[in-house]
């Protein structure tokens, strides 16, 4: 146990009836950390959250909190506090007695509680709703009230459990930065569940990504945006475009063969794990650049070798304005890809795609096909 | 000119009869409204009449004297009316409480139980209610004869418990049911234990629903006539045995009364059930 985390969970793994949900799953959690458990639905990732809030009992693995041995604890033995996904407050309290509630039950005197209850309301901005019913509440000062019940027993960790999935995208937005940096300025260990990217990369320290049970990948939010470990990672990272190719990795060197759809390429390896043979690139719309050409140069020439950079020669099928830039949707054989432009360029012209080394990932192709990666994603 | 007379003069015989058209149309509606009401509240004035009618009998279409001797009759300190009462609301009571004491706790657990299984055993309390009554009963009086349980309260209150049962343990599934797991776990998770949790959160918003389970309880022990008759009486005489006494020995103004007195509590409380029992909750017994 040298070294122990605040709060690990070792090899846990979880199940209903038959199933198993985690699969020998670890997380480890540094006190002040925020971490952000990122999956799809059904990735286990509520599961975890439950299983250490102590909801779920793991098969087998163990947990510890600074040090004690919390398995078997009961939920109201661990010291942790969760903000459900329904907010979950207690519809025949008010909102001051909600937010009260767990002082009241540390038998907190009176006074205290109601300055601390407070205190919290003038924090989240409900100073003034204390006499409230949760049903006399808009659902951005019930998700309020739901965290300050959280938070007023300062708990040693602070589970949040998709807690703004059911908010307005405008209100989301806001609490996502307030939950944040209170949680920064109070210091406070918390776990966050959510299947929304951005939120995870705005508000955490460390992502963790679920895949049906198993950790993906677990780093910074700029780790798992630039360096994906996996295609699975990649494409829930939102590098969603995917192309075939074939090369050979060969020491520091990549090198990609010519394709009927790619001129050859030599791209440094830069850590990324690829035997060769058939390789997946994934890359972002955002990071390819598009070049139309002539007619006459759309040949595939082994002769033009892109340095640090792969290009594809594709056809553009459609042009949308989402705002901020123009969407192509570009055919690279039979493939679709789709490209970002800051100019807009004509279906039907044969174009050049350009992406760069730093931003095109590549793995060794599964061996069924990357469809079932994408569909992974998209359930 | 004339023709626009002659004009209106149509419009307005034509408006006459449209108006009788519809009059004639309400005729047949009114009328079954009339005899459901005749229905309903025919025998309950009837039973008024008898209560305060002194002298009354055949040709006669109505009393021939009025008064509240009988009253007086039946609630002198030494009428039975008073002791049957007491002993009526003794046994209700003491149901309720038992009823309660055993449906909160199973009405919880089958709450939190998945679907299926809790139809099923929901299902199952309903069983004994599709057996005829009075052979159950007469069994139950040969049996509490040998335990020594019969013509005593606890025999009467062991017999309206187990009929008026299923009832509680309906409504307060239901109640049960509709409070959502997760405001039990948001207890939990604040540091409150188990009990502690339930009597916080899952028992106060259960109450109306329990409150309403209560009541019906209540109602149907001071409504319950067979099980009381083949287990209690002579020794234990409840309203609806007095009532039966009465009414067999061809005492009608006692009956009437005694009849009334039975009335009263059940339309106060089912305006009371009306109240607490919303819709939502009793939508949960079948999910």
């Amino acid at each position: 146990m040298a070294g122990a985390a605040f709060l690990s969970a070792s090899d846990i793994t979880v199940g209903y009836g038959g199933g198993t949900v985690l699969d020998r799953l670890s997380l480890k959690v540094e006190r002040g950390e925020f971490v952000a458990l990122l999956g799809s639905s059904g990735c286990g990732k509520t599961t975890l959250l439950r299983t250490i809030a102590g909801f779920n009992r793991p098969r087998s693995g163990q947990i510890s909190l600074a040090g004690r041995d919390i398995t078997t604890a009961s939920p109201d033995r661990r010291n942790m506090a969760m903000v459900f996904q329904s907010y979950a407050l207690w519809p025949h309290m008010s909102v001051a007695q909600n937010i009260g509630y767990g002082l009241k039950l540390r038998k907190t005197p009176r006074e205290a509680i109601a300055a601390r209850v407070g205190e919290i309301a003038a924090m989240l901005g409900l100073t003034g709703l204390e006499a409230r019913k949760p049903g006399q509440l808009s659902g951005g000062q019930r998700q309020r009230v739901a965290l300050g019940r959280a938070l007023a027993v300062e708990p040693d960790v602070l589970l949040l459990d998709e807690p703004l999935s059911n908010l307005d995208a405008r209100v989301r937005l806001s609490l996502r930065h307030e939950i944040r940096a209170l949680q920064k300025r109070l210091a406070i260990t918390a776990i966050h569940v959510t299947h929304d990217r951005e939120e995870a990369m705005v508000m955490a320290d460390r992502i963790v990504i679920l895949d049906s049970g198993r950790t993906a990948q677990d780093g910074t939010p700029e780790e798992v945006y630039n360096r994906p470990r996996s295609a699975f990672v990649a494409a829930f990272m939102g590098a969603e475009n995917v192309v075939a190719l074939k090369g050979a990795a060969d020491g520091e060197r990549i090198a990609i063969a010519a394709g009927p759809h790619n001129n050859a390429a030599a791209i440094a390896r830069n850590g990324r794990a690829l035997t060769s043979g058939s390789f997946q690139a994934r890359f972002r719309a955002e990071a390819a650049s598009l070049s139309p050409v002539l007619p006459s140069a759309a040949i595939p020439s082994s002769a033009t070798t892109g340095e640090d950079a792969l290009e594809l020669l594709g056809t553009v099928r459609q042009t949308s304005y989402p705002g901020g830039c123009w969407r192509h949707v570009v055919a690279v054989g039979e493939t679709e890809v789709s490209v970002d432009a800051a100019r807009p360029v004509e279906p039907g012209t044969s174009v050049i795609l350009s992406v760069p080394s730093a931003a095109l990932f590549l793995f060794d192709a599964p061996q069924d096909g990357a469809a079932a990666v994408s569909h992974a994603v998209a359930a | 000119m004339s023709a626009l007379s002659l004009g209106g003069k149509d419009a307005a015989s034509q408006a006459a009869g449209r108006r009788l058209a519809i009059d004639l149309k309400w005729l047949p509606r009114t009328l079954v409204l009339g005899l459901i009401a005749f229905a309903i509240f025919g025998p309950l004035a009837n039973l008024l009449l008898w209560t305060v009618a002194e002298r009354w009998y055949f040709p006669h279409t109505l009393p021939l004297e009025y008064g509240f001797t009988y009253w007086a009759k039946v609630f002198s300190p030494r009428g039975v009316a008073w002791e049957s009462l007491a002993t009526s609301i003794v046994v209700a009571l003491l149901t309720v409480i038992c009823s309660l004491a055993l449906a909160i706790p199973a009405g919880y657990a089958l709450g939190r139980l998945k679907l299926p299984a809790r139809s099923l055993i929901l299902l199952v309390f309903l069983i004994p209610q599709a057996f005829p009554n009075l052979p159950v009963y007469v069994n139950i009086a040969r049996f509490f004869y040998d335990v020594g349980l019969n013509g005593t309260i606890a025999g009467v209150v062991l017999v309206h418990v187990t009929h008026g049962l299923v009832f509680a343990v309906w409504i307060a599934t239901a109640s049960f049911a509709a409070v959502d797991a997760e405001l039990e776990e948001a207890a939990r998770s604040m540091g409150a234990g188990a009990f502690r949790a339930f009597f916080d959160v899952t028992l106060p918003l259960a109450l109306p629903g329990l409150m309403a389970s209560g009541i019906f309880v209540f109602l149907e022990s001071l409504d319950e006539f067979t099980g009381s008759f083949f287990v209690g009486a002579p020794d234990i005489s409840t309203l609806p045995l007095l009532l039966y006494t009465a009414g067999a020995g061809g005492n009608y103004q006692v009956a009437s009364i005694t009849a009334l007195l039975l009335l009263v509590p059940s339309i106060a409380f089912m305006l009371v059930v009306e109240r607490f029992l919303r819709a939502d909750v009793l939508a949960r017994i079948g999910h």
